[in-house]
């Protein structure tokens, strides 16, 4: 799958964010998760949070980032959400 | 169709999107218009339309596909019936004036090419191309922001992307200006570009049947199948008219606002230079606040929409720019504010016809403008009130010169 390819490509960024919260930073929790049947592209989305959000084959999004969210990255998920013309992505707090 | 006439008396039921006042600066009227009872303007001029101003509306109708129908997307013209009469009656502008269910693979079929990870190696040469350009002017301490940059920019790309010549890039502007701008109002001048479009790539399709090229959009599309059967060349054809029309206007108007508005903004270019990782929000306020696009509809059914008693084969025009500058989705809309938290712009519509190549817009605005703002970092406009604008469809200058 594409969107696995592209995980793949973030890998370093995504490990490194991991090994941040190894180290038990943060107590909120967040999770993204996206509606695949509502997304048309845009990329807003990977404009907003380029960690947490990629493309597929077609341009639309994939979430690259499975499970918590490091709290670095929290503020970026909420604006890709609050930027998504089509109201496809959803927050976990 | 109405000739140009005086001023509209009342902007609720007789707008003229192509009044002069209202292409240079649109959104006092869209305000006016949004803020009254009806937020839903009429107007009987250039074949009759309806115009929402509200997000919500706007959005509403990108989205319900089936009852505003893309049978029709230019703002002014025939009714549906007669769109498809004459030479090339088969061609359209697929996937744009396409529905479902041909849409989803009209669509599916040229996406791949302007995913963002398939519009990356477009960069470099845009880079190149907006260097050149800026060769040729900044010894001189002025230039045609419009004319000598940015309306030279995109159709060089997307010819490079079409694979035909680039040195065509006049002839080709020519064209589609005849089809966007000044064929919305002649329907004559209009059909003659759409006629010099379609001779043009019919060649180009036989050229590529009889010499197929690697790595080649139209000799790609031409061999593309869907469920096992080659897919039409009135297909390919039409998809070869959408590009050239859909990506040469569009950015190179959205470029040509940006840079007016960063003339007239030494602030904004001082936090482009300060904080360089502000550029993709920043490329997505200017996308909002100078959204150039209005999009038509054609209503399928009679239908009441928002009290508004709508025929079958009403024109509805979605204005993006109108939604975009909504304070019921922006707070202070007609700022441009690049640290804007929550920025859900339409500047590429919204549903199924979202724009295919917005990337790549994306793309070349952000190139153009970053290339500009390193080679000249002050600017201003040499003149405000000689700066001209074309509107109706798109919305964009057309002449603005800048000093420097």
């Amino acid at each position: 799958m594409t969107g696995g390819l592209i995980a793949v490509g973030m890998l370093p960024a995504a490990a490194r964010l991991r090994a941040a919260l190894c180290f038990g930073k943060g107590t909120t929790s967040m999770r993204v998760t996206l509606n695949y049947a509502a997304c048309h592209g845009h990329q807003s989305c990977a404009i907003a949070a380029p960690e947490v959000f990629g493309a597929d084959e077609l341009g639309n999004a994939v979430v690259l980032i499975d499970g918590d969210l490091p709290e670095a990255l929290h503020a970026k998920a909420r604006r890709a959400a609050g930027n998504c013309p089509e109201h496809a992505i959803a927050i976990e707090e | 169709m109405t000739t140009l006439d005086p001023q509209p008396i009342d902007p609720l039921t007789d707008y003229d999107i192509f009044d002069r006042a209202f292409v240079r600066d649109p959104f006092p009227v869209m305000e006016q218009i949004r803020e009254s009872e009806c937020p839903i303007a009429h107007t009987e001029r250039w074949g009759g339309s309806w115009m929402p101003t509200r997000y919500a509306d706007i959005v509403a109708i990108a989205q319900e596909f089936e009852t505003f129908t893309s049978r029709q997307i230019l703002v002014t013209g025939p009714p549906p019936a007669q769109v498809f009469e004459g030479p090339y009656a088969g061609v359209a502008a697929p996937p744009i004036s396409s529905d479902p269910p041909e849409h989803h693979w009209h669509r599916r079929l040229i996406l791949p090419y302007f995913a963002p990870q398939s519009i990356a190696k477009y960069e470099s040469i845009t880079s190149d191309w907006c260097n050149q350009l800026i060769d040729r002017f900044i010894d001189q301490g002025v230039a045609d922001s419009a004319a000598d940059y940015a309306q030279q920019i995109p159709v060089r790309v997307i010819a490079h992307m079409l694979g035909v010549p680039t040195d065509m890039s006049d002839t080709f502007t020519g064209w589609v200006r005849g089809v966007l701008e000044a064929g919305l109002m002649d329907q004559e001048v209009r059909l003659a570009a759409r006629k010099n479009i379609l001779d043009f790539f019919r060649d180009q399709i036989a050229d590529r049947k009889a010499n197929p090229r690697e790595n080649d959009l139209i000799t790609n599309l031409l061999a593309a199948e869907v469920d096992g059967e080659k897919v039409p060349e009135d297909y390919v054809h039409g998809v070869c008219n959408l590009m050239l029309v859909a990506g040469v206007d569009t950015t190179w108007s959205s470029i040509g606002a940006s840079l007016w508005h960063l003339a007239q903004h030494p602030e904004h270019r001082q936090q482009l230079r300060d904080d360089p990782e502000l550029w993709p929000a920043a490329v997505e306020e200017l996308l909002r606040a100078y959204a150039p696009v209005t999009m038509a509809r054609i209503v399928d059914h009679d239908i009441e929409f928002q009290g508004c008693p709508m025929k079958a084969d009403d024109r509805v025009l979605m204005s993006f720019s109108a939604a975009n500058r909504d304070p019921r989705q922006f707070e202070n809309p007609d700022v441009v504010d690049f640290h804007r938290e929550h920025n859900r712009h339409v500047a590429f519509g919204a549903g199924i016809h979202r724009c295919a190549g917005s990337n790549l817009a994306r793309l070349e605005l952000r190139v153009a403008l970053q290339t500009w703002l390193a080679r000249i970092p002050e600017f201003e406009l040499a003149d405000p009130s000689a700066v001209t604008w074309a509107g109706g469809q798109v919305r964009g200058t057309r002449q603005c010169a800048v000093t420097f």
